[in-house]
């Protein structure tokens, strides 16, 4: 054995060393970093799903592992879940860490399309997993706020961090997610604008200039004669703040058409969807406080004046072809302005935020919201057209605001509507027919607005026929029918003969008060060439 | 003839997978006015920039020095987990590039150009990367979202010494081994009796 012992000796010597090369002794242990997102934007939902998307940044959270022991780490797998919305899922797996390397898990959470309902912020929290080696795991968690689907956060940046303009508005190129050429609610009533103010005519047949600029003033005059209402001076947030002073509440361009009012980024959104569903390329300009549509056409951009539809108490309206030139006048300025290197002016380009993967969020059809669409589609064909021999109003902007333009009066009573100025007003004109409470119209009787009353009726069916009993106690006859209901509203057609075979055609609406019903009907002897101006009254039925 | 600004940016991987990366461009007159009006005297945001460029990986140990007669910037920083090992046992590196042109300079030395649009200005990226010495079959790939990406094998921790130790651990066990086999074959010597 003492013989043997030198070479038992080199032996384990040699047995050592090799197995040193293979084998590592010492433990592997990991050290964490995890660099997070304070908050998720639900309409943003697929971009924070996909890391090809602006180069994947943006993500949930990212982390750094670093095998800080002495020995490989093997099998490394890190999982996370975020309750309510996700659950566990594999995020990434590691086969082998060495001592001293670094590794980083990113993770783009997949949202379901059903995170567009949320309409409120909320505080969630996310749960991370790391194991590795088989049994051993380590557990992280945190917290971060999901928004509600409307708010939007110009700015991820800390206050601290906030150094120049761009800045402020550095999640800008997410507004792409909120231009929804998709949403079936747009699609319907871009298809409503296409067959009832611009008569069917699709811009995107041709590729001329001229065409698609006259879409572009289709959807302005759409506005104007739904009497769409501009609901603010201040659209854009302009202030250094905290970045809550950088979140604001944008309606969706569905939320714009329906509810017939918009801030003038929300009416840039509406255009930019609508726009692109009909196949144009539309992009947003953003300028100090300010933000106004447009599209790209042939190498070239036009602009429209999106708020220049104005609204109650705001100085008044601009027609399209003014609306057009001003906002073609401030495109000038924005550009002279960019080339300049001012950053505070820019363009969102919406196909172009596409191609980099920034899409928007699913929107399911709406029966309730398709009805606003119809509702507001019958201002569209019974709005006043835009009359060029009629006095415009002066851009609001300019600072020579007129007031109330003598155009119009209001008739507040039963019902209220708007009507010509200098037509008389005669109030309870039949004391034996106290069901009309007022009738207006011009001194040559050409046309006539009957307010009636009618105390008792269960529906509006027996309220008109309440008054083609009336009227055939005074010899005269009458036909109707039923055309359509609307929220409250009962419309009618009919004809009037009058003893003396006068034909007086009309359209009326009707609607239920607390005692019967109140309504109002417009008619003419010569109703084809009067019947834009009789559909317009009526349309300011309210 | 619209000439690109060019961005150059070498990336020096060590055998764990981090990376040293120096990026520098030189600019003309009126891109350096603009630059030092944006980002000169705030080189804070070039890191901000940079951190938005890479958002897979975490950077660090920024550095950064301008040279204002020649109207340029570099900017230093490590990347760490540039590379990363995949399920086949190959290290991986993507630099976030689609369909550039890859240039082969050396076994451990690589050239990748890529051209893209910003800002309204076009713009050349031309990459320099250099792979650690240990580094072996280097291949250039692509992934699945068709972005170019290199493989090589490498195993951290088998430098000189380490096989040195091996090597040594292998003499060693041999000589055991000789050693025990002579001592067995060896016959037993008789010793002389004191009685003789």
């Amino acid at each position: 054995m003492k013989k043997n012992l030198p070479a038992l000796i080199c032996l384990t010597i040699g047995i050592l060393l090799v197995a040193s090369h293979f084998l590592h002794f010492g433990k592997g242990s990991l050290s964490l970093s995890i660099k997070k997102a304070d908050y998720i934007m639900p309409s943003a939902y697929k971009v924070y799903a996909n890391p090809e998307t602006l180069s994947g940044e943006y993500y949930l959270f990212k982390m750094l592992i670093k095998n800080d022991g002495k020995s490989p780490l093997h099998d490394v797998k890190v999982s996370y879940r975020i309750p309510n919305y996700i659950d566990w899922i594999d995020l990434e797996k590691f086969p082998k860490i060495y001592p001293g390397q670094n590794v980083v898990a990113r993770c783009y959470p997949q949202f379901k399309d059903d995170i567009v309902n949320k309409m409120t912020q909320s505080q969630e929290k996310v749960e991370i997993k790391i194991t590795y080696n088989g049994d051993q795991s380590i557990n992280e968690e945190y917290s971060f706020k999901v928004l509600g689907r409307n708010q939007f956060a110009y700015t991820d940046l800390p206050v601290e961090e906030i150094a120049s303009y761009p800045d402020l508005f550095r999640n800008s190129q997410l507004l792409g997610c909120l231009v929804t050429p998709q949403d079936p609610i747009i699609k319907y009533y871009t298809q409503q604008m296409q067959e009832k103010v611009m008569k069917g005519e699709a811009a995107s047949v041709s590729n001329k200039s001229e065409d698609a600029v006259k879409f572009l003033l289709g959807v302005y005059e759409s506005t104007y004669l739904s009497h769409m209402v501009y609901s603010g001076t201040e659209g854009i947030p302009q202030k250094l703040g905290d970045i809550n002073s950088m979140v604001q509440s944008i309606r969706l361009p569905r939320e714009v058409a329906t509810g017939n009012t918009g801030l003038c980024i929300e009416l840039s959104l509406m255009y930019a969807s609508i726009l692109k569903s009909a196949g144009l390329h539309p992009v947003i300009f953003m300028v100090p406080g300010h933000a106004y549509p447009g599209i790209l056409v042939n190498g070239e951009y036009y602009a429209i004046e999106a708020t220049g539809i104005g609204g109650e108490g705001l100085g008044g309206r601009l027609s399209p072809k003014d609306a057009l030139q001003a906002g073609m006048k401030e495109l000038k300025e924005c550009l002279q302005n960019m080339q300049a290197g001012d950053a505070r002016y820019s363009v969102i380009d919406i196909a172009e935020l596409e191609a980099k993967g920034v899409v928007p969020m699913e929107l399911k059809d709406d029966d309730f919201l398709r009805k606003k669409v119809d509702e507001i589609a019958l201002r569209f064909s019974a709005g006043r057209k835009y009359d060029p021999n009629q006095k415009d109003k002066q851009n609001p902007k300019d600072g020579n605001n007129s007031e109330d333009d003598g155009t119009t009066n209001t008739y507040t009573g039963a019902v209220t509507f708007n009507y010509p100025a200098g037509w008389g007003r005669y109030d309870h004109p039949m004391r034996q027919k106290p069901h009309l409470i007022s009738v207006i119209g011009p001194k040559d009787g050409s046309i006539e607005i009957d307010v009636v009353s009618i105390t008792g009726s269960q529906n509006s069916n027996q309220a008109i026929e309440y008054i083609k009993q009336q009227l055939q106690t005074s010899g005269m006859r009458m036909q109707y029918k039923l055309v359509n209901s609307n929220n409250g509203y009962d419309y009618y057609r009919g004809t009037t003969t009058t003893t003396n075979n006068v034909n007086f055609k009309w359209i009326g609406v009707f609607r239920t008060s607390e005692n019967g019903h109140d309504g109002v009907f417009i008619g003419s002897t010569r109703f084809s060439q009067t019947e834009d101006l009789l559909n317009s009254i009526l349309a300011t039925v309210r | 003839m619209i000439k690109p600004k060019k961005l150059m940016v070498k990336w020096e991987l060590n055998a764990l997978g981090d990376a040293r990366v120096e990026a520098s461009t030189v600019l003309d007159a009126a891109g350096w006015d603009y630059y030092k009006k944006t980002i000169g005297n705030n080189p804070d945001v070039l890191k901000r920039q940079m951190e938005r460029t890479f958002p897979g990986y975490y950077l660090l140990n920024f550095n950064y020095k301008d040279d204002a007669m020649n109207r340029s910037w570099t900017l230093s920083f490590d990347v760490l987990g540039l590379s990363k090992i995949n399920s086949k046992g190959l290290w991986t590196v993507d630099l976030n590039s689609k369909d550039p042109d890859v240039t082969k300079l050396t076994d451990h030395n690589y050239v990748v150009t890529s051209h893209f649009s910003g800002q309204g200005s076009l713009l050349q990226e031309i990459d320099y990367v250099n792979f650690p010495a240990a580094a072996s079959d280097i291949k250039q790939e692509k992934n699945t979202f068709g972005k170019a990406i290199f493989t090589y094998s490498l195993t951290p921790g088998g430098g000189f010494s380490q096989w040195l130790v091996f090597a040594l651990g292998v003499i060693f066990m041999i000589a055991g081994i000789l050693m025990l086999v002579l001592n067995t074959l060896r016959p037993a010597q008789k010793t002389d009796s004191l009685a003789h």
